[in-house]
């Protein structure tokens, strides 16, 4: 199997921080693959690599095959990349149906009338999916938290990504958002999206996910299978022995 | 009727200018870009119609015409030079345009007449034709303010990083941005010249930069309206009521900005709101990010994520 998504020794560092220290891997096709670590490790700087909001000090990132290190966030995202964020990035002043519209109607496929047309039909079928139609003309600011994370997601799938990257999205949520929220990535898988889902939470994506990856400062501690992963001496002392890596 | 409106003409006139010059900052602000280069396209616009008309013996629209395709190319080359600024340091950057193009007016003797200026600019477009140019603008503006482009305009202003990661890019965008507001402040400039058959170095002073952003935040920064409405109260009311020069204009003035920026900060384009049933209304309701009662239960003390700012490395965007 190829990767969809690939970063080879990724370096990023800020100042003096090595934010992410020669991280490699891979993201199959299909699968809902799981990035924990603790605070400060790097997660979102990973995600920031992939979607080319930050540009690697060292290292190479590859889209489909192709070479996409130089690439502007806009490209990869045109390309079939999209991503949401650790806070909430709704746009106040449009509806929650506008912000959705904001994930199609920058793709190359929206430029005709009858492409317009399309992206506005994915873009309902989108909230439909997330369970937000019913919100689709109330300003995002008014809705629960939950409800803005599924608008969100909404948002970054309307555009029929082919991979999807998701920083701490139940991050804050109650038990029973959280249970909406990995029900609705579990569709996701079913219907075939590549999914990466960052999370501080070990427990949470046990359950959920298809291949687990660990990093601690800056660096991949262990990957694989997510219950064998998880066992391992080092991921245990990880996340149980030291809860804060020094900045 | 007649009396009335040549009475109040060079006033009318006054205000036409300043809401082309207000709409010309306005079109770069509304896409993120707070850029102050329109006053130099203004004197551009000015002194090259002025120069082929009074000087070249030129008929009016091809000079203006040949005068808004050199604004065209000579800000793409400024928008390509000033890419790599952001905000405050593109702000300062712009300034030092127009500080250049004042200087350029005063010792380019031979095109714009040095401290003396140009005299006899044929008064071909007159009150209704400058009525006219800025009707079409505020035309398109309100266009461009609805739809994907109006959606794609709000994304630049309030989330660069998000629109960039939503497909925008973002430094084209700038780029049109501040092309289509050099285009507005060099017709501004032809306009002005048009209507005063004069234009000299003073014509195109410091004062002129502070009315067009005093016009704009006043009239409102976002609406298409705020530069008519920034222009009608600045240029012809509390001119036809204090008279140009009145020791009182700039205390009246000052206090009208402090009023209006801290009452309605939307500007005065705002009011059309608090009118208006639609969507702004409802989509301006809340606070932001109300976390719906959230249970805090997060292992390892973790930050939220919630209803705070956004943090600093998921803002940096690498171009
Ligand atoms: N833009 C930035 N400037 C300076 N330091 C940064 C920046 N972004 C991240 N960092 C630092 O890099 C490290 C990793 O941060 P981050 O990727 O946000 O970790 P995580 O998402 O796992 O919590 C932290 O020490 C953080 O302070
Ligand atoms: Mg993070």
């Amino acid at each position: 199997m190829t990767a969809v998504l690939e970063l080879r020794d990724i370096k990023v560092r800020f100042g003096g921080v090595k934010a992410v220290d020669g991280v490699s891997l891979a993201l199959e096709p299909g699968h809902l693959h799981a990035l924990v670590g603790p605070n400060g490790s790097g997660k979102t700087t990973v995600v920031n690599t992939m979607s080319r909001l930050v540009t690697p000090t060292d290292g190479q990132v590859f889209l489909g095959g192709q070479d996409v290190t130089a690439a502007g966030p806009h490209e990869v995202y045109r390309r079939g990349l999209a991503r949401t964020f650790q806070g909430i990035r709704l746009v106040e002043g449009l509806t929650v149906r506008e912000n959705v519209l904001l994930g199609v109607q920058e793709l190359p496929t929206a430029r005709s009338r009858a492409g317009r047309r399309r992206a506005a039909e994915a873009a309902d079928e989108a909230l439909e999916r997330m369970d937000v139609h019913h919100v689709a003309q109330v300003a995002p600011a008014a809705l629960p938290y939950g409800v803005q994370r599924r608008v969100e997601i909404a948002r970054a799938v309307a555009g029929a990504p082919k991979i999807l990257l998701l920083d701490e999205p139940v991050a804050g949520m109650s038990a029973g958002e959280r249970q909406e929220i990995s029900a609705v990535l579990g569709r996701l898988r079913d219907d075939g999206m590549t999914m990466l889902l960052i999370e501080h939470d070990l427990r949470f994506v046990l359950g959920l996910s298809d291949h687990l990856f660990v990093l601690n400062f800056g660096q991949l501690l262990a990957a694989g299978d997510p219950a064998a992963t998880a066992a391992l001496p080092a991921v245990q002392e990880a996340f149980l022995g030291r809860k804060h890596v020094p900045a | 009727m007649i009396d009335w409106f040549s009475g109040n003409e060079g006033y009318i006139q006054g205000a036409l200018v300043a809401a082309l010059l207000a709409a010309s900052v306005q079109v770069a602000l509304r896409a993120g870009v707070l850029s102050f280069a329109s006053v130099g396209f203004y004197g551009v616009g000015a002194y090259g119609t002025g120069y082929l008309t009074a000087t070249q013996g030129w008929g009016t629209a091809p000079a203006a015409t040949v005068v808004v395709i050199i604004t065209m190319v000579l800000s793409w080359l400024l928008a390509l030079v000033l890419a790599r600024l952001r905000a405050l340091y593109l702000a300062m950057a712009t300034i030092a345009f127009v500080l250049l193009v004042q200087i350029g007016a005063l010792a380019w003797d031979s095109v714009t007449g040095g401290p003396l200026g140009l005299f006899g600019i044929p008064p071909a477009l007159g009150t209704g034709g400058v009525a006219l140019i800025l009707a079409g603008v505020l035309a398109v503006n309100a266009l461009t303010q609805r739809g994907a482009v109006g959606r794609r305009l709000l994304l630049l202003r309030k989330d660069e990083a998000l629109a960039s990661a939503l497909g925008v890019n973002v430094r084209h965008q700038h780029q049109i941005a501040f092309v289509w507001s050099a285009v507005l402040g060099s017709l501004a400039g032809i306009s002005q010249a048009s209507l005063l058959t004069v234009f000299t170095p003073e014509n195109l002073g410091f004062s002129v930069m502070v009315s067009a952003l005093t016009a704009l935040v006043v009239g409102g920064t976002w609406h298409w309206s705020g530069p008519l409405i920034g222009g009608v109260v600045f240029s012809w009311f509390l001119s036809a009521y204090l008279g140009f020069a009145s020791d009182y204009r700039g205390v009246v003035e000052g206090a009208l900005t402090v009023v209006v920026l801290v009452f309605l900060p939307k500007g005065l384009a705002g009011l059309f709101e608090l009118l208006d049933p639609g969507r702004l209304r409802r989509a301006a309701a809340g606070p932001t990010g109300g976390p719906g009662g959230v249970s805090a239960g997060v292992p390892g003390g973790a930050s939220t994520g919630q209803d705070r700012p956004v943090p600093a490395q998921e803002m940096g965007v690498s171009s």
